[in-house]
């Protein structure tokens, strides 16, 4: 889904990274600059200084806006901080995605983010008192659930976590962690990249494959399956 | 150009959700006030024509017409608009950059154009065109009923005289002049929002910039709707 080689960007390099469909990735970063350059790369907002990034089988580079936009749709993206956009409420955010790319009608909508808020251990009535704060008002958790089901809800074929599950408590980690195992295991086509900052959250993850991006002119990325 | 062919983008649920979002915070959070204004420049321009010149009931209303309806309307609203929602909306899209938010949806398979840019400015144009109406509307009938209680003249007679000499034509123009102004107006904001720098120490300035650049809209805008009419 995602095939990485060779890429050097401002802040990191990495030899080489690929994510296949049922995978759990987690990626590695040692700073927070790292993480979101290296989603910006991977999912093609950015062009890397040197080598090739190919998302769903298509080589980033020779695709225009509109195209990457269009490929971006297929996937789910979800971030802690920065996340969400500001003026809209938790609801909003959540039905943003899945709304704008037209996945179903608001009923069929209603229905699966029922099932999602289960998954992540969301009770319905908290949630639903939550979906009409703004996300500058909204607890740490209440902003990571409702980036990680604005980005599940559209039902996508990849689901990329940007240091989504830092500075939340144990057990929310866990719930989202948990929700994010059943969402792939529903489908075994789909996949997974976390991006994280820092490897301590490695263990509670445990994903099938892991990549470590290495600071710029400290060349020893390395992965292991 | 770009807005024309993004039109299709309106077919999107949260698209359409914006660009009603801008038509409520540009027009009908400020009906009020503009209909307050226009009922007060309607009586000004009527009442002064007739008490303080006295020169009768169709110079009063020729003057309301020319001056309050052709002039006034849209160059009060526009400043309306600019000075509030204007701001505000620019202010917004400054912080949305600030805070990575166009990045997020850039991720998420959002055109921050199709998204921010589009509904703001067509949202932009239907404010002011429903301002103006509204301030046109409130100057004719609001003038024209104070006119009546301060004057010796009757309401009726006042809207029978306008309604002797308003033809289709310049209502049409005005509504067409509006509608680009109010277009021009929301791609300044969003330019100033997205282009420009912007520091939260730096609101004045911006709002400052955005007005002059407004104001040097609309006498185009103006000018040319003349120089197309004549």
């Amino acid at each position: 889904m995602i095939e990485l080689q060779g890429i050097e960007g401002e802040y990191f390099r990495l030899a080489e990274a690929s994510v296949p469909a049922g995978e759990l990735a987690a990626v590695v970063a040692p700073t927070l600059a790292c993480a979101r350059e290296f989603v910006d790369l991977a999912l093609g907002r950015e062009n890397p200084r040197r080598g090739t990034v190919r998302l769903f089988g298509q080589e980033v580079a020779a695709l225009g806006e509109r195209d990457r936009l269009a490929l971006r749709a297929r996937l789910g993206f979800a971030a802690q901080a920065e996340g969400l956009i500001g003026h809209l409420s938790l609801g909003e955010n959540i039905l943003l995605g899945a709304s704008y790319h037209r996945r179903a009608d608001a009923a069929a909508l209603e229905d699966r983010l029922r099932v999602l808020l289960g998954w992540c251990g969301w009770r319905e009535e908290e949630a639903r008192e939550a979906f009409g704060r703004l996300p500058e008002w909204a607890a740490p958790f209440e902003r990571a659930a409702s980036a990680w089901l604005r980005a599940v809800l559209g039902e996508p074929e990849l689901l990329v976590c940007e240091d989504l599950l830092s500075g939340l408590a144990p057990d929310r980690r866990r719930r989202l962690i948990d929700g994010s195992v059943t969402f792939q295991s529903e489908n075994p086509v789909r996949g997974s990249v976390f991006v994280l900052v820092g490897d301590r959250l490695l263990e509670e993850l445990q994903p099938t494959s892991i990549f470590y991006l290495s600071l710029r002119g400290d060349f020893r990325a390395e992965s292991s399956a | 150009m770009l807005v024309v062919r993004r039109l299709g983008q309106l077919g999107r649920a949260p698209v359409r959700e914006a660009l009603w979002q801008q038509v409520y915070r540009g027009a009908l959070n400020l009906a009020g006030f503009a209909a307050l204004i226009g009922a007060l420049a309607g009586f000004f321009a009527i009442a002064t024509v007739e008490i303080g010149l006295g020169l009768g009931v169709t110079v009063g209303i020729r003057v309301l017409q020319v001056l309050v309806l052709g002039q006034l309307a849209g160059f009060v609203c526009a400043l309306l608009l600019v000075t509030g929602p204007g701001t505000a909306a620019a202010w917004e899209l400054g912080l949305m950059r600030r805070q990575g938010e166009l990045r997020t949806l850039q991720l998420i398979g959002i055109a921050p154009f199709d998204f921010l840019v589009l509904p703001r400015v067509l949202g932009f144009g239907f404010a002011l065109l429903v301002l103006t109406f509204v301030f046109q509307v409130a100057a004719t009938l609001g003038g024209a009923a104070l006119t009546a209680v301060a004057t010796q003249l009757t309401f009726a007679q006042q809207v029978e005289t306008l309604a002797a000499t308003v033809t289709a034509g310049p209502i049409a123009a005005s509504a067409v002049e509006t509608l680009v102004l109010g277009t021009v107006i929301g791609l300044l904001v969003c330019h100033q929002g997205l282009a420009g720098s912007f520091a939260p120490a730096e609101t004045p300035r911006v709002a400052r910039r955005l007005l002059g650049n407004s104001l040097v809209a609309l006498v185009v805008v103006h000018g040319a709707t003349v120089l197309l009419l004549s």
